[in-house]
């Protein structure tokens, strides 16, 4: 299906400039057969003792690539399974031997953390090339060009500068990462630009504080609300431990839906944000994901991830996948036919560093 | 075999609608600009995967998309296959192995998590040497003591005593790992008491204050003996080690170890194989008190006690770490009227 060309509407009045085209992102997976391929790899993962988990891995990350359209074309994804089982057994290794010293020797564990966290900036750039070189675009390569000093200030030294200000300088750190993220991108030849500003990230960020202060306090009126209506009920016996009970349920909900959706308001607008201010040389990007949409979304899909006791997990991954592109539109001023392949560096960039990055946790907003 | 598709030089993003044709071990792609032979063998081509297109590659950069077929799989024979073995897409493709499939996973993680883990920290537990086992744990109670405990404010005299009624049940047990005594403040974690991998029980002062009768502390301290004599604190290492790599290694693509969905059965089945330890120190702690001519049910008026100075049992049986204290106290009972009819 070839996606539609839509005029584009908020073109500049110069008629002799070829009209740029418009195109939307398209997702084409399908629920019923990626839970075919989730299952299939579950499975063979399991009977496999985890084995298997390399190639799950790349034929599950092929399968988004490839059904992540633009302009007729999916995306490729290239990696080598048999490197990444390598990446997993060195972070199986650190992991096991991290557990043991948190159990036995403090101090040990704490040594692996200061190492690790040492080591994060250059995991940072080696899990992002690794991923970059191996995804393709029409048989152009995508490229990484970060340097470790630059992670390392970005996501080292820039958190501290975070927490002195008390947080003040997040909304900046914020879109500081998204920088380094896409101003060190290049797909074949053309890098990425990003020319940024703050304001937007600190209006977003004042939304979920506001978000957080109205909330909570509707969220304190309510909950207090339920425990008395119920302290009016509660006999003599027990009165305190009753209404603590009774007030952790509402408690629990109200944090997680002041939260959520104030984590939904920072996600939505700076996901846009970080499209509006990259810039590929003739091309642009506009992101339209809203708070409400996101909220809806994860809502549910936990729901029906919850009620199916996992086995939903697909359906919730490609409503995912398809939300986002939906609301990813490029606007190409002269098509996209004129980029051309880099050179290939020689260094051959193991998978350890991208297996480090999921093993840990780390996600650095890709 | 002849089919369209697109072609991508390597060089430009520019694409290529060409024609492919088959034949004798070659494709012959021609289009615009393009005119090759390629040998089937040659080329490198992406597994298989749902209704995707195929993707060839082709000598040097070179890539050609076609829609996938099971003809074009078939002309593809001779051709290296990067990714998954070819068998996988047969199983996806079929609805009685995807059936199968969701059942292998649920019935083999299922025996995995529930006997699989705690078989083998077990074995492994049981043959770690001894004084390696006392070396892993020496760290723990120093750790405990900055972060939890308080020094004892029990008299000396009184201390003494336990640490004689220790000593007898420690040399009925004779055990490799050797049990030794400490009492501490409990504070916050108030009346306890605790079996540490090293061999190590701590006994709180809150937990002997608690007591009404000696032989209730002693019968605390026989059951810690049993969680010790079982290696419950290095199997519990073990089994949530070996827990969580399950989860994040092999499951990592599957369920985010971070979302609540992941983490909530984690914790579930932690406290299970918890409150099995505890049923099985039970068992050996009654054994013991019986072996130095104690009466068990000591050991169920202490639980009793405890239970109600702490106000347990206030959660559902599932979800705490210990057995709910009523069938713990019917389990010792059970086994003193069995130990009386032998």
């Amino acid at each position: 299906m070839p996606p539609a060309e839509l005029p584009f509407s908020n073109a500049p009045g110069d008629a002799a400039a070829p009209k740029p085209s418009r195109r939307r992102f398209e997702f084409t997976g399908q629920p019923g057969e990626y839970f075919r391929i989730w299952i299939v790899n579950l499975c063979l993962t399991v009977v496999t003792l985890g084995v298997y988990s390399a190639w799950a891995k790349v034929r599950t990350r092929r399968y988004f690539y490839q059904n992540t359209r633009l302009d007729g074309s999916g995306f490729e994804y290239t990696a080598e399974p048999l490197k990444i089982l390598i990446g997993r057994l060195i972070v199986l290794a650190f992991g096991v031997l991290y557990a043991l010293a948190g159990q036995f020797s403090p101090q040990a564990a704490v040594a692996m953390i200061v190492l690790l966290f040492l080591a994060s900036p250059w995991m940072a750039v080696r899990s992002l090339a690794f991923n970059h070189r191996n995804s393709r675009w029409r048989g152009i390569r995508f490229k990484f060009l970060g340097s470790y000093g630059e992670a390392a200030k970005v996501f080292l030294a820039m958190p501290l500068l975070v927490a002195v200000t008390f947080g003040l300088a997040a909304p900046y750190h914020h879109g500081r990462q998204h920088q380094f993220l896409v101003a060190n991108t290049a797909y074949g030849q053309s890098r990425a630009t990003f020319d940024w500003e703050g304001s937007g990230y600190y209006i977003a960020y004042l939304i979920a504080f506001g978000v957080v202060i109205v909330g909570g306090m509707i969220a304190v009126v309510a909950v207090a609300g339920v425990v008395g209506l119920a302290g009016l009920e509660t006999t003599a016996e027990d009165p305190e431990s009753a209404a603590g009970i009774l007030a952790v349920v509402p408690m629990m909900v109200g944090y997680f839906a002041v939260y959520g959706f104030a984590a939904a308001v920072i996600h939505a607008m700076t996901t846009n944000l970080r499209y509006t201010f990259s810039v590929f040389p003739g091309v642009r990007f506009d992101s339209t994901l809203s708070p409400g949409g996101i909220v809806w979304l994860y809502l549910k899909c936990g729901v029906v991830v919850l009620l199916t006791a996992g086995l939903g997990l697909p359906w919730a991954s490609i409503q995912i996948a398809r939300y986002r592109a939906e609301h990813l539109t490029v606007l190409a001023a002269d098509g996209f036919d004129h980029f051309q392949q880099a050179e290939e560096d020689a260094h051959g960039l193991g998978a350890i560093a991208d297996e480090a990055a999921v093993g840990f946790d780390f996600d650095f907003g890709l | 075999m002849r089919v369209s598709g697109r072609y991508f030089d390597g060089t430009s993003s520019r694409a290529i609608v060409v024609e492919v044709v088959a034949y004798a071990g070659h494709l012959r792609i021609q289009g615009e600009g393009v005119d090759r032979e390629i040998e089937l063998a040659a080329i490198t081509a992406s597994e298989r995967l749902g209704s995707t297109a195929r993707i060839l590659r082709l000598s040097g950069e070179a890539t050609l998309e076609l829609p996938d077929s099971d003809e074009l799989e078939a002309v593809l024979r001779p051709a290296t296959i990067h990714g998954a073995p070819r068998f996988v897409f047969g199983l996806e493709r079929h609805w009685l192995a995807v059936c199968v499939a969701v059942a292998i996973t649920l019935a083999v993680g299922w025996l995995v998590v529930v006997d699989g883990v705690p078989a083998l920290a077990s074995y492994v537990a049981h043959r770690v040497p001894a004084d390696i086992a006392t070396e892993l744990g020496r760290g723990t109670l120093e750790a405990l003591d900055e972060q939890v405990f308080g020094a004892t404010e029990l008299d000396a005299e009184s201390r003494g005593n336990f640490r004689d009624r220790f000593e007898v049940l420690a040399a009925e047990a004779s055990l490799e790992i050797a049990p030794r005594l400490e009492f501490r403040a409990g504070l916050g974690v108030g009346a306890n008491a605790f079996a540490l991998p090293s061999g190590i029980v701590v006994v709180t002062d809150e937990l002997v204050m608690l007591a009404e009768r000696e032989e209730e502390v002693v019968a605390v301290m026989a059951h810690e003996i049993g969680h010790v004599r079982h290696r419950h604190g290095l199997r519990s290492v073990l089994q949530s080690v070996g827990i969580g790599v399950l989860v994040a290694g092999a499951l990592g693509d599957f369920v985010s170890v971070g979302s609540v969905a992941g983490a909530l059965p984690l914790l579930l089945v932690q406290m299970q194989y918890s409150q099995g330890f505890e049923s099985e120190a039970d068992a050996y702690g009654g054994d013991l008190l019986e072996a130095v001519g104690l009466d068990r049910e000591h050991l169920a008026t202490a639980l009793e006690r405890l239970a109600a100075d702490s106000g347990a049992d206030a959660v559902p049986g599932y979800l705490s770490t210990h057995p709910a204290t009523d069938e713990r106290v019917q389990a010792i009972r059970g086994a003193a009227a069995r130990s009386v009819d032998r």
